[in-house]
């Protein structure tokens, strides 16, 4: 077995720079927002899941589509329409996409500086989320 | 899980933060190996959802605020994409200042530089659960070799985290058979040798 006289000799020799990782850190950084939308949403999907022992076909049964597609769904790994909501929002009774009202949002962006992004953020984001298995 | 190191990759463009893989370990892909396996992870909906049901009573335990499950997860998320961030940016750096600032001894109040030092790096609210884990070289290569998420005190409490600390040894054992420049004691080494290792 071959020894090495410093660290970066041995990873000279022996490691890979890894090509994905630089794609990984660009996603988590250009599509933050995107990403954390379709974690929230798969969040309050699997455990309104979980706490009404439904499995994911019985999901993909109610909205009529594949069970593969509901797994892909659930990872992020999908970029759903409005129209795919709609059929999640039916099947489970959750809601997963709402607009406030007007006044709402006027009093919120009132309040909101910084970027756009944060301005959609704040606003169309519920600050409170109704708490699904409370630990109280 | 067989702890054999499989592959090396080096993260970043700074040539300093390397991520193992190890054989037998469930990766995405041919390219993933122990950093982002964890980074991945700790935003996969599904994962955390299983986790964090399974190890509720942890949850429950006083040493976190009262919050729902949904919380839990929601933080996690938004964790997990900081310290993506953190560790992007520390990686392409040039010197080592910024991963140094991330990353501190596994084992609180530690102070001694050893040839290989164990380190933990963590997430970015102060009670936060989500660990690196690694080690570094005397020589300043800083070794992914796993990650947690740590809802208890103490690591041995838990299968998975006691299986974090086999690969921090397994990895160190590795390390040690080709790198002999950090195998010879400092009395070995010429002056000039030792003096480049801890400058």
């Amino acid at each position: 077995m071959k020894q090495y006289e410093s660290t970066k000799e041995f990873l000279n020799a022996q490691a890979t720079p890894s090509e994905s990782w630089a794609r990984f850190a660009e996603d988590n950084q250009r599509n933050e927002q995107t990403n954390r939308r379709g974690f929230q949403a798969a969040v309050r999907v699997l455990l309104y899941l979980r706490e009404n022992n439904y499995s994911k076909a019985w999901l993909a049964e109610q909205m009529g589509v594949s069970p593969q597609y509901v797994g892909k769904m659930l990872k992020g790994g999908s970029n759903v329409t409005l129209a795919t909501i709609e059929k999640l929002e039916t099947a489970t009774g959750l809601v997963l996409l709402a607009v406030p009202e007007a006044r709402s949002v006027r009093y919120r962006a009132a309040a909101v500086s910084g970027s756009v992004t944060d301005f959609f953020t704040k606003t169309f984001l519920p600050a409170e989320q109704p708490a699904y298995f409370s630990l109280a | 899980m067989s702890r054999n190191i499989e592959r090396i990759f080096v993260v970043g463009k700074g040539g300093h933060l390397c991520s193992l893989r190890f054989a037998g370990e469930a990766y995405a892909d041919e390219e993933e190996g122990e950093l982002r396996r964890c980074l991945r992870q700790w935003k996969d909906a599904e994962h955390l959802v299983d986790l964090f049901l399974t190890y509720r009573a942890d949850l429950q335990g006083g040493f976190f605020e009262s919050k729902s499950i949904e919380d839990f997860l929601f933080i996690t998320e938004r964790e997990a994409t900081e310290l993506t961030k953190r560790i992007a940016t520390a990686a392409d750096h040039l010197n080592t200042e910024k991963l140094a600032q991330l990353f501190q001894p596994l084992h609180n109040h530690e102070t001694e530089s050893p040839k290989y030092q164990f380190l933990k790096a963590k997430g970015t609210r102060s009670k936060t659960w989500l660990r690196l884990y690694g080690l570094r070289t005397l020589d300043d290569v800083y070794f992914i070799t796993g990650g947690a998420i740590k809802l208890n005190r103490r690591m041995d409490d838990r299968e998975h985290l006691k299986e974090e600390l086999l690969k921090m040894e397994a990895a160190r054992k590795y390390l040690s058979r080709y790198l002999r420049h950090l195998e010879k004691e400092p009395a070995e080494q010429s002056f000039y040798e030792f003096f480049a290792l801890i400058a």
